[in-house]
Parts: C-alpha cells; sequence; structure tokens
C-alpha cells in the first residue's frame, strides 16, 4: 500500500518535473530572443509567444512576467493612442505574476515601469498622479534590494525625463544609471529564466551624455 | 509517461487566417490551441501556419488586442482545411481603455465632458472655481452676474451638484444679488469632475437641465501639508496616513476679500468685504477586498454687506447683509462584488442657513437628510442591471414662521444591452415620489449608442425628466406639481490621438414650469433647442491643450410672472469659447489665455411694450495667467500669476428698472482689469499635480 502511494508521488513529482522542464524549455530561447527584438511585429510575436505559455501555465510566474513585460515593452514602442490598450494588457498579467509571488521585488519594478509608459500617453495630465504611484513601487523595490539594477535605471529614467524644475533631470538621473550599469556590469552569472532586462536601455540612456 | 507519448507523436500543420468584421485580414493576432502552447501569431496579411502534435477534437482561440477574443470548435486530423476566423472589434473605443475609470457612477454614458483638477483650474480665467471653469464649456450660457450654471436655456434651478452620489443643495456660497458667488468646493477635494448637460442617466433626478457630479479623492500615498497664500486669505491643510488602509485630513481657510477688491478698484460698495471660515475634514478607509469607506465634512461661515443702488430709490443705496452658514457631512461606502458588480451606499447631510439683513432680517433655514443606495450586477450574456433608491427628509424654515416638510423618495433601474456587436442600448425607469407635491412621476429614458469606428461614436438619448418647485413656491401652495423637461439629443464624437470632435444637436421641451402670475400654478412651457461644437487638441507632447466651442441656442418660455413666451434673461443664441494653455517645460512656466465671446441676452425694460425685447451689447472676457513652478527638496513652490479681463471693458449683463421705468441701475462685471497673484507652498509627497489645480 505504502509502496503504491510513493509510486503515485514520485510519478507526480517525476511529470511535474517533466512538465517544468519543458516549460522552460519553451521560455528560454523566447527570452534569449527578448533582448535583440525590436519593432512592433517582432514584440507583438513575442507578447503572443509568452502569452500562450501563461494562458497554459497560469500558475507560472516567468510565464506571465514575460507576458506583461513584453507588452510593456509594445507599449514604450506604440503611438500614444495605443499605449494604454497595451498596458491594460501587461496589467493583466502582471496582476496574475503578483498573485503568484506576492513579494517578488521585480513585480514592482516591472509595475512602476508600466506606469512610466502610461504616462508617456499625456505627460502633463499623467504625470503627477502616476508619477506618484510608480514612485511608491520604486521605493519599495529598492528599500527590499538596493542593488537591483532594473530598479535603479526605471527610478533614474524617470528622474531624466522628469523636468529639472520638478527635481529631476539629467544630471540628477547619472548616479543612479551609473549605479545599473555597474552593477549590469559585474553581474555575469544570472539565473536563465530569470528578469535580466535594462543594460540595453541603461547604456542607451547614458549614451546622451557624451 | 504522458509526456514522452506527446513529444514523438505526429505533428500536423493547423493553416488559416483571421479576418475583421468587414473582411480585412488582422495581422499581429494570437492564434493557439486553448490550454496548449501550440499556436502562432498572425501575419500582416491574416494568415497563421502552426503544428499540434494531437489529433481530434478542440477549441482554437484568437485573442488580439484591438478585438474581442473569439473561440471556435476545430477538429484537428491529418488535412485539416485551412480555417478562416472572423473576429469583431472591440465595442469601446480603443483609447477609453484607461485607468481612470474610477467612476461607477456613470451619469450619461460617454456623452458628458470629463475635466481632470487640472483642466479645471489651469483654465485662465476659471479662478480655481469649478463652476467658472465649466462656462468655458459647450452648453453654458455666460451669465456674469451668477456664480451658478444656466444650461440649454435651463435657469440655474434646474442645475444640480452631486459629491459622491450625494446632492449639495447649497453647492454656492449665499451673497449679495448680481455678484457672482464662487462654488463652494476646491476643485482640489476631487479628482473626478463630470458634467452632462442632458440625457443623464435614471440615477440622477430631481433636475432638468444638468447634473455635476465630483468624485472626492481616493486615498493619498504619502502624508503632507498644503499652504495657499492668496490675495485674499491663507488656506492650510494637512493629510496624515495611519497604516496602509486609513488617512484623515483637515483643511482650514479664512479668506477677507477686502483689501483685494480695494486693490483692483471693485465697483460694490461694500460696506464688509466677503469674509469667509471654511473647514474641510474627510476620512478614508480601505477595504482589505477592495472598496473603500469614505467621509468628507465641510463648514463654512460667511458674511458680506454693501450698499447696493435701489432702483425704485433713482439708485439710492440701500443696505443689505447676508450672513451664509452650511454645513455637509457625506458618507459613503463603495464595493465591488463579484466580476463587474458592484454596490453603493451613501448618507448625506446638508445644512444652510442664510440670514438676509436689510430695513428688516428675513432668513431661511435648510436641513436635508439623504439616504442612497445602489448596486450593479450582470445579467445574461454581458448585459447589466443598475438599480438603486433613495429617500430623502427635508425642512425648511423661512423666516422662523413658516416650516415645511417633505419626505420623498425615488427609485430606479436601467438596463445595458449590448446589442448587434456595435450598439448599447439603456433602457431606464425612475420613480420620484414627494410628500409635498400632488402624486408620483415616472419618468422613462433611453439611449442608443453605436460605434461607428475604433475613433467614432454617434449616440441618441432621449428621456422624460422631471423636478419639484423651489421650496419657496411649494411652501406657499404645496399641491403645485412636478415641473418637466423631455429631452431628445443626437450627438457624434470622434477622439483619437489627442484630438476630441463632438458636436451635439438637441431639443428640449418643458412643461408645467411654476408660474406666479395668478395663483401659483404648473402653466408654464417652453422649448430650447440647439447645436454644440467642441473640439479640443489635447497631444501633450509638445504640452500645449486648446480648445474651442460653439453652442447655439434657441429658446422660448413662459414661467414665473412672464406674460407671453419669450426667451429668458440668462439665454442668449451665439457663445464661443478659445481657450489655450501651454507649459514650458524646460523652465517649469505654464501660460494660458483665454477668450469668450457672447451675444446680447434680454433684460426687463417695463418701457418696451414688447416683453423681454431688449439686448445687452455683446459680452467679450479675455483672461491670461502664467505660473511657476518650483521644487526645492520635498518642498513644491508654485507661484500665479493671472490677469483677468484684460480688455478691462465694462461689461453690462443687463438692468434693473425701477417699477415705473423711469430709473435703471445696470447690471455690471463689478471690476476692470484684475490682477492676481499668489503662492502655494507644499511640504511633503509631490503635490505638484494638486497645485497646479490650484492655479487661478
Amino acid at each position: 500500500m505504502n509502496y503504491l502511494l510513493l509510486l503515485c508521488i514520485s510519478l507526480a513529482v517525476l511529470m511535474g518535473a517533466a512538465r517544468a522542464q519543458s516549460l522552460e524549455e519553451l521560455l528560454t530561447p523566447k527570452i534569449a530572443v527578448l533582448d535583440t527584438t525590436k519593432g512592433m511585429s517582432g514584440l507583438q510575436q513575442l507578447a503572443n509567444d509568452f502569452e500562450r505559455i501563461a494562458l497554459a501555465h497560469p500558475k507560472n510566474w516567468h510565464a506571465n512576467y514575460y507576458t506583461a513585460y513584453t507588452y510593456t515593452c509594445l507599449a514604450f514602442a506604440a503611438p500614444k493612442d495605443q499605449i494604454d490598450a497595451r498596458c491594460d494588457r501587461a496589467q493583466e498579467y502582471l496582476d496574475v505574476a503578483m498573485a503568484i509571488r506576492p513579494d517578488d521585488v521585480e513585480n514592482r519594478i516591472l509595475a512602476a515601469y508600466l506606469l512610466s509608459a502610461r504616462i508617456n500617453v499625456n505627460p502633463m495630465t499623467r504625470g503627477a498622479s502616476m508619477g506618484r504611484e510608480s514612485k511608491v513601487h520604486l521605493t519599495t523595490a529598492l528599500e527590499q534590494a538596493p542593488d537591483n539594477p532594473r530598479a535603479l535605471y526605471v527610478r533614474g529614467m524617470g528622474i531624466f525625463y522628469t523636468p529639472a524644475v520638478f527635481g529631476g533631470g539629467k544630471k540628477k538621473a547619472k548616479p543612479f544609471l551609473e549605479r545599473a550599469r555597474e552593477i549590469f556590469d559585474a553581474s555575469t552569472d544570472f539565473i536563465p529564466l530569470d528578469p535580466h532586462w535594462g543594460r540595453r536601455e541603461t547604456a542607451a540612456l547614458l549614451a546622451t551624455y557624451k | 509517461m504522458a509526456c514522452a507519448s506527446v513529444t514523438y507523436a505526429q505533428e500536423v500543420p493547423v493553416r488559416g487566417n483571421v479576418i475583421d468584421h468587414r473582411g480585412h485580414p488582422v495581422g499581429g493576432a494570437n492564434v493557439f490551441i486553448k490550454g496548449t502552447v501550440y499556436g502562432a501569431t498572425t501575419e500582416d496579411d491574416g494568415s497563421f501556419t502552426f503544428h499540434v502534435p494531437s489529433l481530434g477534437d478542440t477549441v482554437l482561440v484568437v485573442r488580439h488586442l484591438a478585438m474581442q477574443a473569439a473561440a471556435m470548435p476545430v477538429t484537428i486530423k491529418a488535412d485539416t482545411p485551412p480555417i478562416t476566423v472572423r473576429i469583431k472589434p472591440r465595442s469601446t473605443l480603443l483609447d477609453e481603455a484607461t485607468v481612470d475609470t474610477r467612476n461607477h457612477r456613470s451619469i450619461d454614458h460617454n456623452r458628458s465632458i470629463t475635466l481632470t483638477t487640472m483642466d479645471i483650474d489651469t483654465s485662465p480665467g476659471s479662478d480655481g472655481d469649478v463652476t467658472t471653469a465649466l462656462r468655458q464649456f459647450p452648453g453654458v450660457q455666460t451669465v456674469g452676474e451668477s456664480g451658478a450654471l444656466f444650461v440649454r436655456g435651463g435657469s440655474s434651478e434646474e442645475s444640480k451638484t452631486f459629491i459622491d452620489g450625494l446632492e449639495i443643495t447649497y453647492p454656492y456660497v449665499t451673497g449679495v444679488p448680481d455678484i457672482a458667488q464662487r462654488s463652494r468646493y476646491s476643485p482640489h477635494l476631487f479628482e473626478g469632475i463630470t458634467f452632462s448637460t442632458g440625457g443623464y442617466a435614471s440615477a440622477y433626478g430631481g433636475a432638468l437641465s444638468s447634473i455635476l457630479s465630483l468624485d472626492s479623492r481616493q486615498h493619498p500615498t504619502q502624508s503632507s501639508t498644503v499652504i495657499a497664500l492668496l490675495p485674499y486669505g491663507v488656506q492650510g491643510g494637512h493629510d496624515q496616513l495611519f497604516g496602509e488602509r486609513t488617512s484623515a485630513g483637515v483643511d482650514v481657510g479664512y479668506s477677507n476679500f477686502g483689501p483685494y477688491y480695494r486693490l483692483i478698484n471693485h465697483r460694490t460698495d461694500w460696506t464688509s468685504a466677503p469674509e469667509n471660515w471654511t473647514a474641510n475634514a474627510n476620512l478614508r478607509y480601505s477595504m482589505p477586498k477592495g472598496g473603500i469607506i469614505k467621509w468628507y465634512g465641510y463648514a463654512n461661515t460667511s458674511l458680506q454687506a454693501a450698499n447696493l443702488p435701489n432702483e425704485n430709490d433713482a439708485g439710492r443705496p440701500a443696505y443689505l447683509k447676508v450672513n451664509n452658514r452650511n454645513a455637509v457631512s457625506l458618507f459613503t461606502l463603495e464595493r465591488p462584488l463579484a466580476k463587474r458588480a458592484y454596490m453603493y451606499v451613501g448618507y448625506g447631510f446638508n445644512f444652510n442657513h442664510d440670514e438676509y439683513v436689510a430695513a428688516s432680517a428675513t432668513g431661511s433655514l435648510q436641513a436635508q437628510h439623504q439616504l442612497r443606495f445602489a448596486f450593479r450586477t450582470p445579467l445574461i450574456g454581458s448585459s447589466t442591471i443598475d438599480a438603486g433608491m433613495e429617500g430623502y427628509s427635508v425642512r425648511l424654515s423661512l423666516s422662523d414662521m413658516m416650516a415645511v416638510f417633505d419626505h420623498k423618495g425615488a427609485a430606479w433601474a436601467e438596463l445595458t444591452i449590448p446589442a448587434f456587436d456595435r450598439a448599447t442600448l439603456r433602457p431606464g425607469l425612475r420613480l420620484d415620489y414627494s410628500s409635498l407635491v400632488a402624486g408620483a412621476t415616472l419618468s422613462p429614458r433611453l439611449t442608443a449608442t453605436y460605434q461607428l469606428s475604433a475613433a467614432d461614436r454617434l449616440s441618441l438619448a432621449w428621456g422624460k425628466y422631471t423636478q419639484q418647485p423651489d421650496y419657496v413656491y411649494l411652501a406657499a401652495m404645496p399641491n403645485i406639481s412636478y415641473q418637466r423637461a423631455h429631452h431628445y439629443i443626437a450627438n457624434y464624437q470622434h477622439s483619437s490621438g489627442g484630438h476630441l470632435l463632438r458636436i451635439e444637436g438637441y431639443r428640449k421641451d418643458y412643461g408645467a414650469l411654476v408660474t406666479t402670475r395668478d395663483d401659483l400654478a404648473n402653466d408654464g412651457s417652453g422649448t430650447a433647442s440647439g447645436v454644440e461644437i467642441f473640439y479640443r487638441n489635447q497631444q501633450g507632447d509638445s504640452g500645449l491643450d486648446y480648445w474651442l466651442t460653439y453652442s447655439y441656442l434657441h429658446t422660448e418660455r413662459t414661467y414665473l410672472d412672464y406674460p407671453t413666451r419669450a426667451m429668458p434673461t440668462f439665454a442668449t443664441p451665439h457663445t464661443v469659447h478659445a481657450v489655450a494653455k501651454q507649459f514650458i517645460q524646460p523652465i517649469g512656466v505654464y501660460v494660458g489665455a483665454s477668450y469668450s465671446f457672447a451675444t446680447g441676452r434680454p433684460y426687463f425694460n417695463p418701457n418696451n411694450p414688447i416683453f423681454l425685447g431688449d439686448r445687452t451689447t455683446a459680452y467679450h472676457h479675455v483672461n491670461v495667467n502664467a505660473a511657476l513652478l518650483r521644487k526645492w527638496g520635498n518642498t513644491f513652490i508654485t507661484v500665479v500669476a493671472a490677469v483677468n479681463n484684460v480688455l478691462g471693458n465694462r461689461q453690462v449683463f443687463g438692468y434693473r428698472y425701477a417699477d415705473d421705468g423711469g430709473f435703471r441701475v445696470p447690471i455690471e462685471r463689478p471690476y476692470g482689469r484684475a490682477l492676481l497673484i499668489a503662492a502655494f507652498i507644499s511640504i511633503g509627497r509631490d503635490r505638484s499635480e494638486e497645485i497646479l489645480n490650484q492655479l487661478p
């Protein structure tokens, strides 16, 4: 009897492992492409790929997180009148990701990043209120993980685009961006599936200082 | 084992294409087998190809950002024929799906004008006043001697104000006649300001012409302090957070217009310029599973006294002192229930005491309690129902001699039915009852909206609206009945990429208006019809925001003491506004300008045999303003300079004639060119938005 139970359990564990591995195999190549994908149609295709995985694996944090992230990238690439629709879709999957791992600092960072995309629709009317909301996410994230380079990048980016008279500007953004680059450069052994975006974006902003 | 069998199964191709309702290809759609990762993204020509390992009956799903998701049963076999999937566009506008849709109390389903607090107070000439800012939008008449809203040929009593769904009985400070008084509530208390000029939902009653709905702010994210220094007063407020869910705030202000009025040469002969004490307080609690409990309290005491020219005494001054005390307490609970369902409970208390001291003193005291329930829940398919009921208890005493009691109530229900893919029908019914008015009244209403394309929408509205006669009349003659208006509205709206174009045509038929010529009766009637055009460009990139409005109005009525049908004193055929605001980001300066034009309004001249046959001269009004924004650490400072009535012209709004017609007193704008400089200091969180909101 006990053996039978054990067999059942180990079979279940094995099958679970097999399934998880196949999921990792599905995600890894997509995440690799994500780093180099540009343009709306390429990103849309990736977003759809991640979305299919997320819908088939609703309990998987990575699948949901990457769907949300890719839609956020699409929002940054989209014309103004299409930003909100993409952000709404991103938020849908970010909500799921947050429910799966409520304490993951990356959720908070992505939430702040997503709000930055929304602010782009109309910085004048949205800047203050959504900027504040975004700041709350980032402050919490940086308290939890002061050396997370993505949190530093998103904060730096926010300051970069905030007019100097409102306490922002390129000068004030620089320390955050440089710190982010330092950490990106120092971290070489990242876990394959975990978020590692931001290096390219940080470099792009820092390039404007020359 | 199951895994292995999947991996080694024979893969078969699934091919097809996705088209929209017009047969055009849809690119970028996500096509996949439900519950699996097998799928593909459609190409620009709508085609897709992918491979699946398993055979049999399954479901193919298509998702696209701008379209409704579709699912269709398919049978996968070795030679599956190409599949064509037709998907429908989403019925809501793409750019409408913003995060700012916290307002559950939809007033008139997308035909209303929604303003941010920022819109209100960066508008040149608005002086940080909600109703003054609204006057630059279509449908509102330019009535410079009043602070109230006159909408589409309706009198000021026909507009009602609600905060968080609860009625506000006296939204304006009571003052001496023919001087525009400010609305009581600072726009920075609200995050949603919605104004409907007709055809509103069944949840709203007691107003023949328009509804102004204000939604108080949600839970703040940080404690903060704000101080405002104005030439006529000071104001200080503090918001404190207690944990994650609870917050409380107080805001106290004192104003005395005396020194400022002397500075701008205010022409009114004030013996005591308006003096005000105001206190606002709020409590908010966010419930653990969504939903919020809010309390808002307001108290105000104000005094003003002036020598006003008496037209029946050859313009010699007559003293009038006006005292006003007002308090409001609003308690609301809003909570989302299951998907697409929500509930609301509100309790509102309004107290108002007016005292007029001239040769003798008169006054009125009104207290009103309101209890309101509302809920929304999905029905079959994607239809929903909104329903609710409310009860009022009102006591009004006039000059401490006579008191009126009114117990009134209403119940309503409204269905939202999506039809023919792109249309939405909203039939509704409202029942009003009052113990003071003879009988109950039933008001059917119907709205139909048709989405022409993602950016274009057509809507039609029809409805019956009723309003009790003013309590002053009901006190004298309790059995007069409801006044009524039928609205017929056709609206076209185009909105894309920061452009909004709205064209609206309407007709209003008034009936049973109160007449006072003989005995009080419901013998009045009237019509109002017109066309309004509104264009706003708010792209945000360049920091430029501008709008143009044109309102045409044709209206006639008999009511009160009118001997014949005539255009009322608060109406004019043509009104134009042009407003532009530019934010100069590098230097943190906001500049704005506005120009308003209106044709002359009728005034009563007893010497003219034609009743209301005279017209004033046309109205011209130009305002400019500038705001400098600076931030030091966590302190945010805004300095504002505004010039109201740049032209400095004398503007006559009308005349008051002596009974014998031998003398007249002009009703004028009481100042020439007026300069205002103010400073706002905010410590704590970045309240730049609210600071901007307070710009005069």
